[in-house]
């Protein structure tokens, strides 16, 4: 059994179509991502899979039960990070930690929760006192609280800088480890291929493709890209010979080869400019990410 | 259970930890208190003074009108079933009853009666009422008679013998279920909208804690707030005014516990939908203002036209400071006024239902 299952899944505001007829499931044990530009309606999605919202069309199981009907019981097994979660300004740490652990039948301690979090120093501060990092893990510990079997983050790595959001991945894996179903949304690429066993692509309210990330970016057959800046004196066309080359392209003194096997392409333009003896500067190798893939979709870039 | 007294345990933290909430809660209804009673600590110096003409004659209307000349009293003539309820329900009114036979007796230079009913449970107003009629005495007599004929004038009291009510002792009680229902409409109505507003009950809709929980906390923890407010403005009206407590205290625990528990309630109607604290704060007002003109908290209700009466009967604001009232300064026992208290209870049961049923997250 699929730890979620949601078909035909609708979500209109207005004239708006926010979620339009989705369908999907999510195995145990895997970290999946919503990986969409703002407005592509992955939070919606996942606020209706939290009982946050209701859809208006389709039907959703949340191991194995009925969201609209055991909704109750769903919510001990499920933990949420919202998107920007605010609680009272004048609670301190550990009570707040205690006050939702009081919420669950089953519900981890706060020392331990103190330790998960790095909140050990902080846990007698006001939550308004805070900084945005120590809050956004503070909201992460009340969505893990209730040792949920299910984990929804809602763009858990905005607004934090590099090195939490390098502890928030480390949190994020081993949650995996203990196989807990993770589900988040982002629009960081890196999130999402770091982090995600499989991604939905989404836009506009549809999911464009779905699958790992490495998959996703081989179907589509990318080309990983070498770039670099090159003398004034060049033989455009000796470059364009080069093994594995398929398509480039010169701006100024910019120069991008497009290949399919980045790294004969990358000996083999070593070997001319030795032969040629131009100076090749500045090489940049960028494998294919989701990024491109997003722009191959849907022909926009992730953040526009 | 566990789950409430933790919610009611730090719905407490964060009220005591919000200054400006205990400022308004406990300072201001106080500093209220003490400069109105200052500035009304003395009486009104018109009294009013009813009459009930049994006689129906020329000399006991001319007596009326002469009455009505002076500019100390105000004049009002009763019907019989008026006189009864006047008497019977006394609240220091002055009643001046003019016997049958009035006119028959002066003129055969008999002695003309004439019975004063006023109550000293409510202080001097009566008698000051009745001393301005001895004043005018002689020359009313002069202008009724012509000759010099005895009136015999009897006073009766009302009122118990040994209480005096003064105005604090009046307003007392009232300012107590004003503030109550202020701190609870405006308290609690603009806190949880207040919440609502920067999203910060969002999060509990996704934990299993239910709603009836989260408000009856609530409730709870303001119960004990509000009822802590009642009790400093009871112990400030004793310590500067001197107010008397006659009734049990028992007595004034259920009557208030009720009146806190239906504005708790109504100030959480106040809250379960509104978005946004300016709207909430609008909806406060439009039942603050009505509730506080015809609550009787600064003035008795007894003048007020009677198309608002079976009204009034069911505002709370009115029944708090009536039922307040009875027990503090009468020494009422709380099951005397059943009529009061459960017009309260049903108040409050609609609006915790309707809370219920209304309230949502965000």
């Amino acid at each position: 059994m699929p730890a979620i299952t949601v078909k035909n899944l609708s979500k209109r505001y207005g004239s708006l179509q926010a979620v339009d007829n989705i369908s999907f499931e999510i195995e145990r044990g895997e970290i999946f991502g919503f990986l969409g530009p703002n407005g592509a309606g992955k939070t919606t999605t996942l606020e209706i899979m939290e009982g946050l919202r209701k859809g208006d069309e389709g039907t959703i199981l949340i191991d194995g039960k009925q969201l609209s009907r055991d909704y109750q019981e769903i919510k001990e097994i499920i933990g949420v990070q919202l998107q920007s979660t605010s609680i009272y300004n004048k609670i301190k740490v550990w009570e707040a930690l205690k006050l939702f652990g009081s919420y669950y039948r089953h519900s981890l301690s706060l020392e331990h929760m103190l330790d998960l979090l790095s909140l050990q120093e902080k846990r007698n501060s006001y939550v308004e006192r805070l900084s945005g990092g120590q809050q956004q893990r503070l909201s992460l510990g009340l969505a893990l609280i209730n040792d949920p079997r299910i984990i929804f983050l809602d763009e858990p790595s905005a607004g934090i800088d590099p090195q939490a959001r390098h502890n928030l991945w480390a949190i994020i894996r081993q949650m995996k480890e203990e196989n807990r179903t993770v589900v988040l949304t982002t629009h960081y690429m890196e999130e999402a291929q770091e982090l995600c066993d499989r991604v939905a692509i989404m836009d506009k309210g549809r999911i464009i493709d779905m699958d790992a990330p490495q998959t996703l970016i081989r179907k589509q057959n990318l080309k990983s890209s070498i770039q670099f800046l090159v003398s004034d004196h060049l033989d455009i066309s000796s470059l364009k010979n080069l093994e594995g080359v398929c398509d480039l392209k010169i701006v100024n003194k910019n120069a991008t080869l497009f290949s399919d096997h980045p790294v004969k392409t990358l000996s083999s333009l070593m070997d001319l400019s030795r032969k040629k003896s131009f100076r090749v500067d500045q090489i940049v190798l960028k494998e294919p990410n989701l990024e491109d893939l997003f722009l191959e979709l849907t022909g926009r870039g992730l953040r526009e | 259970m566990k789950v409430l007294m933790n919610q009611v345990l730090i719905e407490m933290k964060l009220f005591y930890r919000e200054p400006i909430s205990v400022f308004w809660t406990f300072v201001f209804p106080a500093v209220l208190m003490i400069m109105i009673g200052w500035f009304f600590e003395g009486n009104v110096t018109q009294t009013k003074l009813y009459i009930l003409d049994e006689d129906q004659s020329n000399k006991s209307s001319q007596l009326i009108d002469l009455l009505k000349e002076a500019s100390e009293l105000k004049v009002k003539v009763l019907e019989r079933k008026e006189f009864e309820s006047k008497k019977k329900d006394n609240r220091g009114e002055l009643i001046l009853f003019i016997h049958k036979g009035f006119q028959e007796k002066i003129n055969s230079k008999q002695t003309g009666e004439l019975t004063f009913y006023h109550n000293l449970a409510y202080g001097r107003s009566g008698e000051s009422g009745i001393a301005v009629f001895y004043q005018l005495l002689p020359s009313l007599v002069r202008k009724l008679t012509r000759y010099s004929v005895p009136l015999n004038i009897q006073k009766v009291n009302l009122g118990e013998k040994g209480k005096l009510l003064r105005y604090i002792d009046f307003l007392c009680p009232g300012i107590i279920a004003m503030s109550v229902m202020s701190t609870s409409l405006f308290g609690v109505g603009i806190a949880i909208t207040s919440y609502r507003e920067k999203g910060q009950l969002r999060r509990f809709a996704l934990t299993p804690l239910r709603k009836p929980v989260f408000i009856l906390a609530h409730i709870i923890h303001r119960y004990f707030v509000v009822l802590l407010q009642a009790l400093s403005l009871i112990l400030l009206a004793y310590m500067f005014f001197d107010l008397k407590f006659y009734g049990s205290i028992f007595s004034f625990l259920i009557v208030i516990t009720v009146g806190l528990v239906t504005f708790i309630s109504m100030g959480f109607m106040v809250a379960s939908r509104a978005r946004k604290s300016e709207t909430a704060a609008a909806i406060a007002n439009l039942l603050f203002f009505p509730m506080l003109l015809l609550g009787g908290v600064y003035f008795p209700l007894d003048n007020i036209p009677e198309v608002f009466r079976p009204a009034v009967k069911l505002l709370p604001l009115a029944n708090l400071t009536e039922t307040l009232r009875q027990v503090i300064f009468y020494g009422q026992p709380f099951y005397q006024l059943t009529d009061e208290i459960l017009a309260q209870l049903a108040v409050m049961l609609v609006c915790f239902a309707v809370s219920v049923k209304a309230f949502r997250w965000e």
